[in-house]
């Protein structure tokens, strides 16, 4: 037993076996040196205080990543509330490859944790799991087009799921409440211009956090598409 | 009192003012847990938790070395004089860099390159000057444990530059110290102490249950592969002996200690090490719970030294471990490790089996933190007055000299 944990020592200290690249090892130096682990853990291991991080880039994006360490205090209101760090837009990025790195580096990522740890809300309840042939029955083609960017762009800060918070407000029943939302608006049209300049569409009791550039980045076929997925969130089950 | 037991009390004296604080930086992270925390931001969850975190681990150390220079001479050589000094020193900037925020953050492994040097330093010092002492089969157990922690703390010296690489080192580094380590050197205490368990037999199986524990993590995220039909059993007879052979009807803090290190290192060490159910409770509050209670469990094995048998290093009081102190350290640690374990329940199945989101479930866990609170109000309030009397009884200690120096 003493032998195989000196091995696997001597194999991680070697760095044998998992290798990172340049960015990932500077990411890591920086979650080092801001004592992040004392608070978050990675892999499950360190201050259990405050989320796991190992798969926050496949849950929240990069866009979320980088504008929460900006300004952390704006997200989860009345919870518990990260320190804000003098932190630049290069040391960001490096921390950004370190969790993409984590989110996908064998032989962690595809065994642990077995179900996704979510920062806020709940992903696991009242859900109802479909297969992939009985989405693709109940989508349109754009639609299906719009579910792909959705899990892309959207998914981690707007839920699909009744009363559960991410960052923006659900998007369940999106469909029939949106058309109510602004007088002599269609549900279509408050979604595409609520995507297109969201400071002017914020939803009362919500803070102006959403991306503003979705103009520059979304061609309008993608629009059209979202529009056309949301469109399908009528109050039945998500 | 011969020097040698002067020495051992001011090693005593410093174990229980390090739990002092201890106790202090303890309430204060606790109450981080609470939905309202005024110095959520002026004082960070990382500043106070890392303090708590190094002073139980130099307090054990300090422990270790009074009971060890204790039992193990009968005088004072001068070589332990001036270690003793230099670990003074030690913990004194400890300390202070602690209360500066001059620790790193990585969590169980703190201490900045420079002091976790001289930690090591000091550390490889002690084993020296405590190897050179009666020979027996406890001092042959704690160098074995001593072995195990330098080893922990000089591989924490270098740390891997990516995170699953420094995860796979940390593990091995943390749980090296905590499931073997000190275990290890609480089983020789208790051997000093009552001269009729089974010592080497115990250390083995110690031993092996705690490299298994040790690595158990790692087997939870899937980076080794080890399987469970045959480190569970070893787990269960291996503890089931240690308790048998440990326990007594008649030693109080000992036997709070083995309940403790059946808890930490028998049912969860069995929990994290079945992968399919460890894979769910890795960096849960059932992870800190495990290392709380292995650490109090030698923290014990160390007040029961002070309290069972080595009233004569005392002038004239013994009132220090009598039985309200040790109902209220003992009571206290149990209600606030049961709060802990039921708020890592309750955290397992709503956060890792049901996916509600961390802070939801933190929420939902405030009531527990209520308890784990109150645990550590009561065990402070034990600890305190422990150490208010103990200390007390060292006004009238005379000079200290070495052997050489009279």
């Amino acid at each position: 037993m003493t032998a195989a944990v000196v091995l696997i020592m001597t194999v991680a200290l070697a760095g044998g076996g998992i290798e990172a690249d340049e960015n990932v090892e500077a990411g890591f130096a920086l979650w080092r040196d801001y004592g992040c682990e004392s608070c978050h853990t990675l892999y499950g291991q360190g201050g259990n205080y405050a989320p796991d991080l190992t798969h926050i880039y496949t849950l929240r994006g990069e866009a979320y990543i980088s504008d929460f360490m900006v300004s952390p205090a704006a997200y989860h209101p009345d919870q518990r509330e990260m320190p804000r760090f003098t932190i630049n837009q290069d040391e960001i990025d490096q921390l950004i490859a370190m969790f993409a790195w984590t989110a996908s580096t064998e032989p962690v990522a595809d065994v642990w944790p077995p179900n996704p740890i979510q920062v806020a809300g709940s992903a696991g309840l009242n859900i109802t799991v479909l297969s992939e042939d009985e989405e693709q029955e109940t989508l349109s083609p754009l639609a299906a087009q719009g579910q792909d960017i959705y899990s892309q762009r959207c998914a981690s800060c707007h839920s699909i799921v009744d009363g559960v918070v991410l960052v923006g407000p659900s998007f369940h029943d999106i469909a029939n409440h949106a058309g109510q939302r602004v007088e002599g608006q269609d549900a279509e049209t408050y979604l595409r211009n609520a995507i297109l300049y969201p400071s002017d569409y914020i939803v009362p009791g919500f803070q102006d956090l959403m991306q503003k550039n979705f103009a520059e980045v979304l061609s309008s076929d993608d629009i059209n598409a979202i529009i056309a997925y949301l469109l399908t969130f009528d109050g039945g089950d998500a | 009192m011969n020097e040698k037991r002067i020495l051992a009390w001011q090693l005593y004296a410093q174990t229980l003012l390090l739990l002092v604080l201890y106790s202090a930086a303890s309430l204060m992270t606790a109450i981080k847990f609470m939905p309202s925390d005024p110095l959520s931001i002026a004082l960070p969850y990382m500043e106070i938790s890392s303090l708590s975190h190094v002073l139980i681990e130099l307090a054990i150390l300090t422990g270790l070395f009074a009971t060890s220079v204790y039992f193990l001479f009968t005088e004072v050589k001068k070589i332990m004089l001036w270690v003793y000094r230099a670990w003074t020193a030690f913990l004194v900037i400890t300390v202070i860099a602690g209360l500066s925020d001059m620790f790193t953050g990585r969590h169980l492994l703190e201490l900045p390159l420079l002091l976790d040097a001289a930690l090591f330093t000091l550390v490889v010092a002690w084993s020296y000057v405590l190897f050179t002492g009666k020979d027996n089969a406890g001092k042959l157990v704690l160098m074995t444990g001593m072995g195990f922690v330098i080893t922990g703390i000089l591989v924490s010296l270098f740390p891997a530059n990516n995170p699953l690489n420094d995860r796979i080192l940390r593990v091995i580094t943390v749980n090296m110290r905590f499931f073997v380590g000190y275990p290890l050197t609480g089983l020789a205490i208790l051997y000093w102490l009552y001269n009729d368990i089974p010592i080497n037999a115990g250390a083995g199986i110690l031993a092996a249950v705690g490299s298994i524990v040790s690595i158990a993590p790692l087997n939870a995220i899937g980076v080794i592969n080890l399987p469970a039909v045959i480190l569970v059993p070893l787990i269960f007879i291996g503890m089931f002996y240690v308790v048998r052979a440990l326990t007594s009807s008649t030693r109080a803090w000992q036997n709070v200690g083995i309940l403790l290190m059946a808890l930490g290192m028998g049912v969860l060490g069995t929990l994290f090490v079945i992968p399919s159910v460890g894979s769910y409770a890795v960096g849960t509050r059932l992870a800190d719970l495990q290392i709380t209670l292995v650490t109090w469990s030698v923290m014990l094995f160390i007040l029961s030294s002070l309290s069972d048998s080595l009233v004569n290093t005392q002038i004239e009081t013994t009132t220090y471990g009598n039985s309200l102190t040790f109902w209220l350290v003992s009571g206290g640690i149990v209600a606030g490790t049961q709060a802990l374990l039921l708020a890592g329940v309750v955290q397992l199945l709503l956060e890792r089996v049901l996916g509600v989101g961390y802070l939801d479930t933190q929420t939902v866990l405030v009531p527990l933190y209520v308890l784990w609170i109150v645990g550590i109000l009561i065990w402070s309030v034990g600890i305190a007055k422990y150490a208010y009397h103990f200390l007390g009884s060292g006004m009238h200690l005379p000079k200290y000299r070495t052997a050489e120096e009279s």
